[in-house]
């Protein structure tokens, strides 16, 4: 087999960084006991330098697993608790004046951190949760007349919690559509369980030790930029995403009255990131169908509206996903 | 005295005599005396008049207008038309009239005077006698003399008893009846089968694959630097035959997904690794940028054309063979379409 130099290269590249992968994941087992789509999860918005959206009843490990990446990379970390009385500059920051100095200093919020968790970002106001979500597009933040840049890797996770709707302040879906991946956690297995019990019952659980450096990681987010995505590929993706905007184009006239409105191209192109970086945890250096699918459901979840008729029936996105996906040609 | 008197009177009778030989004539005669019933004869009236004398017949008139006039309480019709010849003679011109007489009443009849209107003066023909003979009845035992009688035809047959228009007509019902049949059973198979053209049989989901095998041989894609396109075509011609064998949808499946839909499938269980080995070279050449070496072309072919034809449904009637026979097949027909392609 002849391979063009390029992929040889950066299937080289990519398999030199397998250490990179198995120290996180080994370390994030040592803490989390199962839940390996959420680890990918996280790893897949690592590497795409984009923003993960938690959702899942209470006690699933979401704090715990961002808390433990966030430990073993040598990185910030910070957790804010959004509450609705929380505001804007207990995210960003704000200036203070300084008796002292007679000037105002900027005082940073807790955004300037490399790992954030936003836990239970439905509980604060539309304008605390623009403030994190405006930092998390523009990755910047300005204070007073000051802009400052946020630290790299920039990694937010938030949470939110399904139930327990009362007094919360759902996401608008122009905001949401900026979180690369939405993800749905779901109970651990009997076995996984037991072993959770096990771990807990001991006392306080093993401490983990940074072992990667930031710098590590964006290099590794360089490398997976470079992942090699066909024109195939590139149709694939685009035949899904407008799946879900004319959904009768392709077949499903079911589908037609469910969806309100499909996804936006910043769809299209988180799909595309998604894919790559799961390509990446495959230690592939080239994108194929089975990496678009994979991720499919995390990055258009929560970017299809559906219309009432839907919700009546019981109907959701993830519902619609699969369909498109089994109507959709694999190329 | 007495000579002036001879002498007036002998102006008057001789005035007398001049005016009594210029009045007009009338006479008539009948052609024949005596008619049967129903037959016609000529009654000819002549009119010797001076060249001056204009007159007419009023009872022709009305002939002419109703084309016949009945007389004699119109037992007996003159009928139209009069033919009319005048013949000239000096001062002297005699008109003759023929007017057809008929009867169809029996009897004797004593025609009227035919009536010559010249001014105010009318002259008058003599009366002719007619004769009417009746006819003898006519019935099926007493059948006319003169015509025989209608004979049975010698050799009757069924169309005899038929009426004309169906015996000479025949044919345009015919065709009629077998439009009608026609358009009857194209409209029960339209109902049927919801169309009217017989369905063409369509190919096995075998026979398109191997056909679809064969000619991308013949296409030489990946000899002419085409790979990508050579192992997008094989693995379609694949897929949609997994479909259609098997049910499998593998157009909207991934590589993993087939794999993982014919491990679970008894018949392609043990033939999956032919499956592996194309899909994994498609996926590098197809996503990865990859070109092939030809070996690696020329064996996903070959794994390709194997599978088909390990996989091809058995007719009832092989079934019941032995299964060493069918392998023979396979393998002469394997080596059949190799021959094929390399030509």
């Amino acid at each position: 087999m002849e391979e063009t130099l390029n992929i040889r290269e950066l299937n080289d590249l990519i398999a030199s960084k397998a250490g990179f992968l198995s120290l996180i994941r080994s370390g994030m087992d040592r803490r989390i006991v199962g839940q390996k789509h959420l680890i990918d999860s996280l790893l897949i918005a690592l590497l795409c330098n984009g923003h993960v959206l938690l959702e899942g009843v209470p006690g699933l490990a979401k704090t715990l697993a961002i808390k433990t990446l966030a430990n073993l990379v040598s990185a910030k970390y910070s957790r804010i608790q959004f509450t609705p009385d929380l505001l804007p500059a207990d995210v960003i920051g704000t200036l203070i004046y300084s008796v002292k100095k007679e000037t105002f200093e900027v005082k940073k919020g807790p955004v300037f951190a490399n790992f954030v968790l936003a836990d239970e970002i439905n509980r604060a106001p539309a304008k605390v949760q623009s403030a994190l979500l405006e930092a998390m597009q523009e990755r910047q933040v300005t204070i007073g007349d000051e802009t400052f840049a946020l630290p790299e890797p920039f990694l937010v996770m938030a949470t939110q919690n399904p139930i327990e709707q009362e007094g919360t302040y759902p996401l608008p879906e122009a905001q949401v559509d900026r979180f690369l991946l939405k993800v749905v956690i779901g109970y651990p297995s009997k076995e996984e369980e037991k072993i959770i019990i096990r771990q807990n019952i001991k006392g306080e659980l093993e401490p983990v030790k940074p072992m990667i450096d930031p710098k590590e990681i964006l290099e590794v987010q360089k490398i997976v930029e470079k992942i090699y995505i066909d024109e195939k590929i590139e149709n694939y993706i685009v035949d899904i995403v407008f799946a879900t905007r004319q959904p009768s184009k392709f077949g499903l006239t079911d589908l037609q009255s469910i969806i309100s409105f499909g996804a936006s191209p910043r769809a299209s192109i988180s799909l595309a990131k998604a894919s790559r970086a799961y390509a990446f945890l495959q230690g592939r250096g080239y994108v194929i169908p089975e990496d678009v699918r994979s991720v499919c459901h995390d990055v258009l979840r929560h970017r299809i509206g559906l219309t009432y008729e839907a919700e009546a029936n019981n109907i959701s996105t993830d519902d619609v996903i699969t369909d498109i996906l089994d109507k959709v040609v694999v190329p | 005295m007495k000579s002036l008197r001879y002498i007036i009177f002998s102006l008057v009778t001789l005035v007398a005599a001049m005016l009594a030989s210029s009045a007009p004539v009338v006479k008539a005669k009948l052609d024949s005396a005596t008619v049967m019933m129903g037959s016609i004869t000529t009654l000819h009236v002549t009119v010797d008049q001076a060249t001056n004398v204009k007159g007419h017949f009023p009872l022709f008139k009305v002939a002419y207008e109703k084309g016949y006039v009945g007389v004699c309480g119109d037992s007996v019709e003159l009928r139209a038309p009069v033919r009319i010849d005048t013949v000239k003679d000096n001062n002297a011109l005699t008109i003759n009239y023929d007017i057809p007489v008929q009867s169809f009443d029996s009897g004797f009849y004593k025609l009227p005077e035919m009536e010559f209107v010249a001014g105010v003066d009318t002259f008058r023909s003599n009366q002719v006698a007619l004769k009417v003979l009746p006819v003898a009845n006519v019935t099926a035992e007493t059948p006319i003399a003169d015509y025989a009688n209608v004979a049975d035809p010698e050799n009757p047959s069924i169309f005899d008893s038929l009426p004309d228009w169906l015996v000479n007509y025949w044919w345009i019902f015919l065709i009629i009846i077998v439009i009608a049949i026609v358009a009857f059973l194209l409209w029960r198979r339209y109902r049927d089968t919801g169309r009217i053209l017989p369905r063409k049989p369509e190919p096995t989901p075998y026979e398109v694959a191997i056909s679809g095998l064969r000619a991308l041989k013949e296409k030489k894609l990946w000899e002419n630097g085409m790979e990508k396109e050579y192992f997008t075509e094989l693995t379609d011609i694949l897929r949609t035959y997994l479909y259609g064998r098997f049910g499998i949808n593998a157009m909207e499946m991934t590589s993993r997904q087939i794999l993982a839909s014919l491990s679970a499938n008894k018949e392609t269980k043990d033939k999956k690794p032919m499956i592996r080995q194309i899909l994994d070279m498609a996926d590098f050449v197809k996503f990865a940028k990859v070109r092939p070496l030809p070996a690696d072309n020329i064996k996903s072919l070959e794994n390709a054309i194997s599978f088909v034809e390990q996989t091809k449904p058995i007719p009832p009637e092989e079934k019941k063979d032995n299964d060493n026979s069918d392998k023979k097949t396979i393998g002469e027909k394997n080596a059949e379409i190799k021959k094929g392609g390399e030509k």
